[in-house]
């Protein structure tokens, strides 16, 4: 492949090219040699040294003068001959271009020369210089602007006519790029790097061996041989060193047309000159006592998961569609038997259950106990249950507070409830004016105590300090509810006659039996359960049993069989006895209930099993 | 039966309706009920804490007091400190001053945790625990009377102490893949292990089933209160003598 190589930017065009790639300079031709392997031939048979040469007079000559006009005198000699004009139809298309330019510019200069005779010839030395600057333009090494010849040119009047057509091409040469002579070769069939240094000329063979040392250089110590470390890879300790740069560390050179021209400063009007600004003015993260996470792919994992969650937290589900629910006739179905079990009874007056015979053996202590409590001083009351559950307590309870009231035992109510108060004036007003009872004299509401468990604790070592006022108190008591007569000989928990806690709560119960039991020294503490709290309240009756100096909780009393048991051997019925029947005929209810769906159950499981 | 408590029989009976209605599902009606219920309940707690405790406890120490009172040294303990620590309290209203009642919340939290935990120990855990061994004790045994019944009661509250708690111990737990100890016409026998952990869970079931059944009785006592409760109500507004 025929190439070019400028000899302004030293850059190889291609064969057929009119300008340089590079610096844009119009390529004269000049046949100096191959640069390939035919060059080495060539030395060999010297033949292109000869066509040259004769290429070269021919073209001195005026080149191929035409055949209605003689040739100049002079040059006849070097006309070509008959074996001349058969080499030169074997000489290819690229060397006729050449030809041909080189032919105008050597009728330009003798249409030059033959009007120079008017006017006094200028020095040969400087008219080359200009010839050579007009050629190559700014490009020159020398660094010194192009100028146009300075003696002017002959009008073209006066020019013969095949001139006048030669001499329009100077002038439009002034508007052109510069024009540099370019050497004709081959083109090397390996690339130019790797050529051999000695056969490029001295000074090309100098920028060759300059630009492998700089490359050289440039690949560091990483490429010397026997390193382990690829180009691109940076140690492990070294890359955990490195600091974190918000920016990016890789600078993207930009195509020289898209670089900036700066425009302040020394450099000013240069093109891309590297930029201060990320540096100096923009944000990035302070590389000065920064710490380098060690984030490791679990911690992207536990990352992402979290940023998921976040989404998903964010993210509005769409309401499905409503699931139609057909009407709840199981619920129906349970709720119309137990409230017939209940109502039969009550409306009916059937069926009727025959009554507890067999009293729990906790229940025969309590009725002891409460036959042995001194009147002359007041029993404490605590209601400790909500409105709620008062349907069941005041029932267990009404046994109680008519064993009690009925030995005239003076009482005082108190409470941890808010409602506790009300819940109490409730139960004990009417048995209060059936028992002749008198309000403030042997029946007194100490009211609220609030406080939870350290209240109760301060009631157990200071009662007085505790309740500050009473609870629906009558006229005339004093001011301070502790003076009263009723309650004057009291200073501790222990010099009630008794506590009895009406709850409907275990925690409740255990709360007191904890704080208080181990207080009471010989008063006794009563616990008045509902029938799901008895469970866990028990062992602190057992332990009193067991251990008679540990005791926690003196009497028991829970449950509507044992209130109605209670009522019995009061002989005074009550509650608990009234609704007995409504109570055995809902629990007869319940229990076929759970038979029934025991039994289907037990039936599923097993045809299941049969089913495989 | 006065004509007031007619109609507050009247009004209970069809607040009781309301709340029975819910077997028909969540209405208004059921609602209605609630919310008046938990309206009426807080209105007269707040009623009660205001009369028997900030007016006895903060408001009539002052008026006993009197500005001299005040000046007391005795007052800081008993007047002026719990003002500080209510009002503090109070801030605890706003997120911006919220951190001015630490302090006195603080001081309720701990202490109420105190006693609670301190009572748990010595009133649950202590005594109950030293029960338990004492009942193991053959001189107990014999003082209260070796009789079957005795010796029964202390081999099942034995057995089931131990059992439930291997229950709750994990490790028991995680012997499900105990090597079975038999197999008898293709019944496998459990390991002893496993065995002690299904008695325990036996245990721990009739004690959940009998606290179950007694929140039931409880119920269908109360339902039998409300029902009875109704027919009253209905006899004296027909004017029917029960």
């Amino acid at each position: 492949m025929i190439v070019l190589r400028c000899l302004n930017c030293g850059i190889l065009n291609p064969g057929l090219a009119a300008a340089c790639r590079r610096c844009g300079a119009q390529l004269e031709p000049i046949l100096m040699g191959g640069l390939a392997d035919e060059e080495g031939e060539a030395d060999e048979n010297g033949d292109w040294l000869e066509r040259m040469r004769q290429e070269a007079q021919h073209l001195s000559a005026g080149d191929e003068p035409a055949e209605d006009q003689p040739p100049p005198e002079g040059e006849a000699a070097a006309a070509p001959s008959g074996s001349d004009k058969l080499a030169e139809a074997e000489i290819p298309d690229w060397l006729d271009r050449i030809r041909e330019t080189q032919t105008g510019e050597l009728r330009a200069k003798a249409a030059a020369e033959a009007a120079g005779t008017a006017s006094p010839p200028p020095d040969q030395s400087s008219l080359d210089d200009s010839a050579i600057r007009a050629r190559l333009g700014p490009a020159l090494p020398t660094g010194e602007p192009a100028r146009e010849p300075k003696w002017p040119a002959e009008p073209v009047e006066e020019l013969p006519s095949w001139l006048q057509d030669v001499g329009a091409g100077p002038k439009a040469e002034t508007e052109a790029p510069p024009r540099v002579p370019a050497l004709i070769g081959q083109a090397p069939d390996q690339p130019e790097a790797i050529r051999p240094a000695e056969d490029l000329p001295e000074w090309l063979g100098e920028i060759d061996t300059l630009k492998e040392s700089l490359e050289e250089q440039m690949r560091g110590p990483s490429a010397a041989p026997g390193s382990d470390l690829a180009p691109a890879t940076l140690p492990s300790w070294l890359e955990a060193m490195r600091p974190v740069e918000t920016f990016r560390s890789v600078v993207q050179m930009e195509a020289e047309e898209d670089q900036s021209i700066e425009s302040v400063g020394p450099l000013a009007g240069l093109r891309g000159v590297l930029l201060a600004e990320p540096v100096v003015a923009m944000p990035r993260t302070s590389t000065v006592g920064s710490m380098q996470l060690d984030v490791t792919e679990r911690h992207y994992a536990q990352a992402e998961l979290i940023h998921k969650m976040v989404e998903e937290e964010q993210r509005e589900v769409a309401a499905g569609p409503r699931k139609a629910t057909g009407l709840p006739f199981f619920r129906w179905g349970i709720a119309a038997l137990v409230l017939l079990g209940v109502a039969l009874p009550i409306f009916s007056g059937a069926p009727v259950f025959a009554l507890p015979r067999l009293a729990p053996q906790e229940l025969s202590v309590l009725f002891d106990l409460v036959e042995r409590l001194p009147v002359d001083r007041p029993a404490l009351l605590v209601f400790d249950y909500e409105p709620g559950n008062s349907g069941e307590l005041d029932a267990v309870a009404g046994a109680f507070f008519d064993q009690v009231m009925g030995r005239g035992i003076p009482l005082a109510t108190l409470t941890t409830r808010p409602a506790g108060s009300a819940l109490a004036k409730r139960a004990l007003d009417e048995r209060a004016a059936r028992f002749g009872y008198v309000p403030g004299q042997s029946l007194v509401h100490l009211g609220y105590l609030s406080g939870g468990s350290t209240a109760v604790q301060l009631l157990a070592i200071n009662p007085r300090a505790t309740i500050l006022e009473g609870f629906d108190l009558p006229e005339g008591m004093p001011e301070d509810i502790w003076n009263a007569p009723l309650l004057q000989g009291i200073q501790t928990l222990p010099d009630f006659s008794t506590v009895a806690v009406i709850t409907s709560g275990s925690e409740s119960a255990r709360l007191w039996a904890e704080q208080v039991g181990s207080r009471m020294g010989d008063t006794p503490l009563v616990m008045v359960l509902s029938a799901g709290a008895e469970p866990l309240i028990r062992p602190y009756f057992d332990l009193q049993e067991a251990q008679p100096g540990e005791r926690r909780v003196d009497g028991i009393l829970s449950g509507l069989p044992a209130a109605a048991s209670y009522e019995l051997r009061n002989g005074r019925p009550g509650l608990a006895l009234a609704r007995w029947n409504p109570f055995g005929s809902s629990m007869l209810a319940a229990e076929l209930i759970l038979l029934a769906g025991a039994g289907y159950g037990i039936a599923n499981w097993w045809l299941g099993r049969k089913a495989g | 039966m006065s004509i007031a408590d007619l109609i507050s029989s009247l009004l209970a009976s069809i607040l009781t309706l309301m709340v029975l209605s819910y077997l028909v599902g969540d209405n208004p009606l059921f609602r209605f009920a609630m919310h008046l219920l938990v309206g009426a309940a807080a209105g007269y707690a707040g009623a009660i804490a205001i009369h028997n405790v900030l007016k006895p406890g903060l408001v009539d120490p002052i008026a006993t007091a009197g500005l001299e009172g005040l000046l007391n040294p005795s007052a800081l303990a008993t007047v002026i400190l719990p003002w500080i620590l209510v009002l503090t309290l109070l801030l605890k209203i706003s997120p911006a001053t919220s951190r001015f009642g630490t302090p006195a919340m603080a001081l309720l939290v701990g202490v109420g945790a105190a006693v609670v935990v301190g009572g748990a120990i010595s009133g649950t855990l202590l005594p109950l625990s030293l029960d338990s061994m004492q009942s193991l004790n053959p001189a107990g045994v014999g003082s209260s009377g070796a009789t079957l019944e005795r010796l029964l009661e202390l081999v099942i509250v034995l057995l089931g102490t131990l059992s439930a708690l291997f229950y709750f111990r994990f490790s028991s737990r995680a012997s499900g893949q105990e090597t079975p100890l038999a197999n008898l016409a293709g019944l496998s026998i459990p390991g002893p292990l496993s065995l002690l952990r299904s008695v325990g869970s036996g245990f721990i079931a009739i004690t959940f089933g009998v606290m179950y059944a007694g929140a039931v009785a409880a119920s269908l006592i109360i339902l039998a209160e409300r029902v009875q409760f109704l027919r009253d109500t209905l006899s004296n507004l027909l004017g029917v003598s029960g």
